[in-house]
């Protein structure tokens, strides 16, 4: 039965995939309502780079009535998802936000896409996104800002700007982030949804543009908790052809997500909230999250977080390092797009890179490209590695005696989407999301309620491979908190407003 | 020539081609013959976005065969680096390669010194990275092939303590024998698959710091290499004695002129900005690994020379193998040391080489590969095939490869074990000859030979001289017989 947009928009991803097995739509109705809201949507946010209308139509095709046909246990048979630009899809144009990669179309996809499509996903669009997912606004992106659904006068946050937005207006019920910094917590957050930085090396990286290479790590963004742990469990898993994927075996998080919150320990750091210019309304849904999970049995213990201070520099010295020599290799002579110069190869080479990238990708190349010269090795880069390394440390010691650490996601609300600031100013506002990347440590954002008009969420950090207790924590909390007139329960916004 | 005496001092850094089927960090096949260009390649070793590597094992295990032979310490947990730099060759902007922590460091390789003793090389490191595509110039245009692209590539750096062009020529020549004996590279020069720079400085005789120095990049041959050091410290020298001052600088070899030139002066080298590649977990070398690689090693090098002048090859023969890069070959082909090994070193030599100049294509191009030419050597020895045969199936496996009883077989080399059929070859020769049995009789012996001749000829190249020789001298003295029984019957079915 054909379904509206409307009603579609406030599906989640389980409302879907109950609805496709019990036949009260097929695939390609659902794709129908999903292309509706989209078109609704896009207009006033601009959450998509590029749509795939064939390739979700043949998708779609292929589960025309009761999603998981006997037998094929494909567990997300039918369902819409979105995709950030930054993961390669076969045949489908990707270019990571950038003018570099206008016109580059993969051969390949990355293991997360495979896994989708296995899963029977259908890949719906690539999402827009902050260019190689330098940025935490949105704004850096080639292909225009995205708006914040809730109130598209604000940044959505990013990098995976359109991946938080695009579920947030009710485009698609999940979306797949990547997060180096933040990427996926902080835009979940300021879009009230629930976004996963799983374990480093806990969901494959092949076949997603490199930013900080030690850094990155691929996620679901979704509106609800057990949504979010049923793409986790699909996504996740040893893949060979990225070393740094983890071996040992994955348990799937969703079966253990009821378990509530006896038995696990969490803490949090109340002088974290109290000095440090946090927005009282972060700092409140912390005390709000700590009351909820003492209300349902969970104990909770205060402990002072080690290295805050630290994690920004040490982290903007080690992603700008990394992705200097990650984005050596665009050039426009192999693929991409190709600015010709009279002047032979390299002022071709200049030219190229002098209109391909934007100007924060400018600024992070030159500033990882001094930061590991010759002469300032060892006070730049050296130094942050040695932090970075006190920062693996030290948080394992406290998440030996914890759990979960709670912690606000970001310090301040979104900003305003035609407010400038400097380039600082925007990178202190990861000060709380680069510990778990610099720890390579799961952490999850989620939403615990709205103040002025806006969600407001908190982060839950974990120890290695411990995603299962962050859901359990989330899911906890998920139960008391109330999101009043969210984006995807409204009709779609209008443009220009 | 000058007033004052310096000394020499060279070092030398030589890349070499791993031979493995694959490449270094993807699964690419690794310097495929008969490939057009550009299509050995993948996401990986094109350097396209999203791409990640993941280190070829096989690789690393030549990497320490290689450490092992030279002699080097294996360290116990390595890591690589990315080396960034912007070359159209280099498709990510950065290779992989090593610097911090290299697979193996501190060995050494001995030679005749200067002074005709021996001088052990110390070896500085053996690293792996990754090789460069490679480009092709033609006018204005730029060709870039990236089969090459990715290719395993082993570095292998001395100290400075070479004394002059000659050391470094016979290092280098050392070098490739123990690595091509050890299956780590074939070395072939022509083919890039080892590439040779030299480090040249002199100083005033006393001096105690070494003197400015200059890299002489890929020189194309050992001679080349020789040459450059030569001509490098000659003109050194000059510059010295005219009171210049020398610079550091990158030179390249003239061989037409028979000189060095300038490629690039200290002032635009590249600070590479060497950081760890995250993209590779540290890499634990697990020292039983190592045990057993190390216990999986041929013979020393230098013991097998030893011993092939044990058995009897002459110094001239363990030459010849060495000059044709044949005593890898040959070690594989005959496993352990014994009369085969002499037996097979003189097959090599006598018939093996013999096509390498007939053909034009040397033993390491060529299809023939040891466990074939053992095959081939034995079927010979076995009396399975005959002189004539062994050199015919040597030739196929030569030019079209193969496995020496296959090709034995479809060539019909076998020897004709059917005494059957070499009876009635005979009967058909005497038939057909009625005069020479005549004269045979007649007591005319010489004509036995004319009658193998033409038993042989009747039967092919499968007859065993040894057997159609036995049957003929067996018939021949039936056919005295006869005359006195009348019979006439020939011998049958008995080999």
């Amino acid at each position: 039965m054909p379904i509206s947009h409307e009603t579609y928009a406030s599906l989640t991803l389980e409302d879907t995939l109950w609805g496709l097995r019990s036949g009260a739509f097929t695939a390609p109705e659902l794709l129908d309502a999903a292309l509706a809201r989209i078109d609704a949507c896009e207009p006033a946010v601009n959450a998509v780079i590029t749509m795939d209308i064939p390739g979700a139509t043949k998708a779609a095709g292929a589960w025309p009535r009761n999603g998981t046909r006997a037998g094929t246990g494909a567990s997300l048979a039918g369902a819409p998802i979105a995709v950030k630009d930054n993961l390669m899809t076969r045949g489908l144009k990707t270019t990571c936000g950038s003018r570099i990669l206008g016109n580059f179309v993969p051969p390949y996809d990355a293991g997360v896409v495979e896994k989708l499509r296995a899963a029977g996903a259908v890949i719906v669009c690539k999402t827009n996104m902050d260019e190689f997912a330098m940025g935490s606004s949105g704004r850096n992106s080639a292909y225009g800002a995205t708006g914040n659904p809730w109130n598209p006068k604000l940044v959505p946050g990013g990098s995976s700007s359109g991946s938080a937005a695009i579920v947030a207006y009710g485009g698609v019920p999940a979306a797949i982030g990547t997060d180096t910094g933040g990427s996926i917590r902080q835009p979940a957050s300021f879009c009230g949804l629930v976004g996963m930085k799983p374990t480093y090396g806990r969901v494959s990286r092949w076949g997603v543009g490199a930013l900080g290479s030690s850094l990155d790590q691929v996620g679901p963004i979704t509106r609800t908790v057990r949504d979010n742990a049923l793409l986790f469990d699909i996504i996740a898993g040893h893949d060979g052809r990225d070393s740094s994927s983890l071996e040992n075996p994955f348990v799937p998080t969703l079966p253990t997500i009821e378990d509530g919150v006896a038995g696990l320990r969490t803490a949090y750091d109340p002088g974290l909230l109290d000095r440090g210019g946090v927005h009282p309304a972060h700092a409140e849904a912390i005390r709000f999250a700590v009351k909820a999970i003492r209300g349902a049995g969970g104990e909770v213990v205060e402990v002072a977080l080690p290295l805050v201070k630290y994690g920004v520099a040490a982290y903007y010295i080690i992603c700008a390092c990394e992705s200097s020599a990650n984005l050596a290799r665009f050039d426009g002579v192999r693929y991409g797009v190709r600015e010709r110069a009279g002047g032979g190869l390299w002022d071709t080479y200049s030219k190229t890179r002098g209109l391909g990238f934007g100007d924060e990708v400018k600024r992070r190349i030159m500033m990882g490209a001094y930061a590991l010269s010759s002469g300032y090795y060892d006070a730049y880069y050296l130094k942050a590695a040695r932090v970075r390394r006190l920062f693996a440390t030290e948080y394992e010691k406290l998440l030996a005696g914890v759990d979960v650490v709670l912690l606000p996601v970001t310090p301040a609300p979104p900003r305003p989407l035609d407010q400038d600031c400097t380039p600082l100013e925007n990178y202190l506002g990861d000060v709380f999301t680069v510990p778990a990347n610099m720890a390579g440590i799961p952490a999850l954002a989620f939403p615990v309620g709205t103040h002025d008009g806006l969600p407001v969420g908190v982060q839950a950090m974990a120890g290695y491979f411990r995603e299962d207790a962050l859901y359990r924590l989330a899911r906890t909390i998920e139960k008391e908190a109330t999101l009043s007139d969210p984006p995807w329960a409204r009709p779609a916004p209008e443009a220009g407003q | 020539m000058s007033g004052r005496k310096y000394v020499t001092t060279v070092g030398v850094e030589v890349h070499v081609e791993l031979a493995t089927r694959t490449k270094m960090f993807c699964s690419c096949l690794n310097a495929p013959q008969g490939v057009a260009p550009n299509l050995a390649t993948c996401p990986v070793c094109l350097g396209l976005p999203g791409s990640l590597p993941v280190i070829n094992r096989e690789a690393v295990r030549l990497g320490i065969v290689a450490a092992l032979a030279l002699n080097c310490a294996v360290n116990p947990r390595i890591w690589f680096e990315r080396k960034n730099y912007v070359y159209p060759d280099l498709v990510k902007g950065y290779q992989i390669s090593q610097i911090a922590m290299p697979l193996g460091e501190r060995g050494w390789l001995a030679i005749i010194g200067d002074d005709g003793a021996e001088k052990k090389v110390a070896i500085n490191r053996v690293h792996l990275e990754e090789d460069t595509a490679r480009l092709a110039h033609s006018g204005d245009n730029s060709l870039i092939d990236v089969n090459r692209s990715g290719a395993p590539l082993m570095e292998i750096v001395t100290d400075a303590v070479l004394r002059s062009g000659r050391e470094a020529e016979e290092y280098v020549r050392k070098l490739r024998a123990i690595l091509v004996y050890n299956g780590v590279s074939r070395c072939r020069i022509q083919r890039g698959e080892m590439r040779v720079e030299a480090n040249v400085s002199i100083a005033p005789e006393g001096a105690k710091e070494l003197g400015v120095r200059s890299e002489i990049k890929n020189q194309a041959g050992f001679n080349h290499m020789r040459s450059a050091v030569e001509y490098e410290v000659r003109r050194q020298a000059g510059a010295l004695d005219a009171g210049g001052t020398l610079r550091q600088e990158t030179r390249g070899w003239d061989d037409v002129n028979q000189r060095t030139f300038v490629q690039r002066s200290k002032e635009d080298a590249h600070d590479y900005r060497y950081f760890p590649e995250p993209d590779l977990p540290p890499l634990n070398i697990d020292p039983a690994w190592v045990a057993a690689v190390e216990a999986a090693l041929p013979t020393g090098y230098e013991d097998y020379v030893a011993g092939l002048l044990g058995q009897g090859l002459t110094a001239a023969d363990v030459d010849a193998l060495s000059r044709n890069d044949a005593l890898g070959f040959l070690r594989l082909a005959a496993s352990a040391m014994g009369d085969k090994t002499v037996l097979f070193a003189k097959r090599l030599i006598k018939d093996v080489f013999a096509l390498a100049n007939s053909t034009g294509v040397p033993l390491d191009e060529s299809r023939l590969g040891p466990s074939a030419f053992r095959d081939a050597a034995l079927l010979l020895e076995n009396g399975k095939i005959a002189a004539e045969g062994f050199r015919t199936l040597l030739d196929v496996l030569y030019r079209e490869g193969g496995e020496a009883e296959r090709r034995a077989g479809e060539n019909q080399l076998f020897v004709e074990t059917d005494a059957g059929a070499v009876a009635e070859a005979i009967s058909k020769v005497f038939a057909e000859n009625p005069r020479l049995i005549e004269d045979f009789k007649n007591g005319k012996i010489a004509v036995r030979n004319a009658l193998l001749g033409r038993t042989m000829k009747a039967v092919g190249k499968r007859a065993d001289p040894r057997v159609v020789s036995g049957l003929l001298d067996q018939a021949l003295q039936h056919q005295g017989r006869a005359d006195h029984d009348r019979d006439t019957r020939l011998p049958r079915g008995k080999s």
